[in-house]
């Protein structure tokens, strides 16, 4: 019990939103995150810090120089590292309690459906909308909760999806947009990651209520939120008949 | 009834004086899509990454016959 109280977690324990049991489930889970950007970085770390037992990292890029003004888990001797071997030792420095698993594969429709099986939650942590996308047909069909974040600029966007409740992500882009290589400030990402990390926690330890059919857009530029709700799409491709 | 268009982030600056408190208020003589709109606004349709009508997620074919509120956000797409 001493431990509990003065021990790695105790700051989040004395949480009524947590507490013991809450540690538990949290120690006990298993989170994807997909994607080791700036929006990753933030997440995993959040996530590994308040003891989630196993995290499995994804990511297929390589570390370059452009990245390191947001992609705070890797640092300058990291240039030209496999992303997740950057990321992966970091984490497991900052926790060894937590089991990182490190997958240097491309997330797309392919890989999507094996490297979401057996997560509590998925982290998009990824950089396109056809990753995205992916990440999304595995969440509906596997029935895994969806954290969905984006970022360009001083302006971000978050929101929660639940299989079975509300909307999914092919609700909100029925389209298939193309994204251009976008300038971001790590604040950005960090700001939106942080909301992700939260959203994973408490979804975990089942506290509060989630984003579900709710997106929150950040205006970093007058420093202003809209939420906007968005509804399910009966019509939907991809969850229409899944509920 | 007219049509209220409400520009997100970058998309405010380019319309001039824009009004972000009460966005644009658009008659409509017929039918129009939303792209139909974005080209009467001269908003290019690459900026547009999200588009809500009534609250709701839409496209660029989804088509305003007047008394909507639509929402256009630019993209963020990055991670």
């Amino acid at each position: 019990m001493k431990d509990e109280i003065t021990g790695r977690y105790s700051r989040q324990i004395m949480m009524k939103e947590i507490g013991i049991a809450g540690q538990k489930r949290l120690c006990g889970a298993r989170v994807l995150v997909a994607g080791l950007g700036g929006l990753g970085s933030i997440s995993s770390s959040y996530l590994a810090a308040a003891g989630v037992g196993r995290i499995r990292i994804v990511d297929c890029d390589t570390v370059d120089i452009s990245n390191l003004n947001r992609q705070l888990l890797h640092w300058s001797r990291d240039l030209k590292r496999a992303k997740v071997e950057s990321a992966a030792e970091k984490l497991t420095e900052l926790n060894p309690e937590c089991e990182i698993e490190a997958v240097s594969r491309r997330m797309d429709a392919e890989s999507a459906m094996e490297l979401c099986r057996g997560s509590d939650v998925i982290v998009d942590a990824t950089d396109n909308l056809a990753a995205r996308k992916a990440l999304n047909m595995a969440s509906v069909r596997l029935k895994i909760p969806f954290i969905h974040g984006a970022v360009g600029g001083l302006n971000g966007m978050v929101t929660s999806f639940l299989p079975g409740r509300g909307p999914c992500l092919e609700c909100l882009f029925p389209a298939d947009v193309v994204g251009a290589k976008v300038g971001i400030l790590g604040p950005t990402a960090g700001i939106i990651a942080s909301i992700q990390a939260m959203e994973v926690i408490k979804i975990i330890v089942g506290a509060g209520s989630s984003l579900v059919g709710r997106l929150l857009y950040l205006y970093g530029s007058d420093m202003r939120w809209k939420e906007i709700t968005i509804a399910k799409n009966p019509s939907c491709a991809v969850c229409g008949r899944a509920d | 009834m007219p049509v209220q268009v409400f520009l997100n982030a970058t998309l405010r600056k380019r319309v001039k004086s824009y009004d972000a408190a009460g966005g644009l208020s658009i008659s409509l003589s017929r039918p129009v899509t939303v792209a139909g709109l974005c080209d009467m606004l001269r908003i290019p349709k690459g900026e547009i990454k999200l588009i809500m009508i009534d609250g709701r997620a839409a496209s660029l074919e989804n088509e305003l016959k007047g008394n909507e509120r639509v929402g256009l956000f630019p993209p963020v797409g990055g991670g």
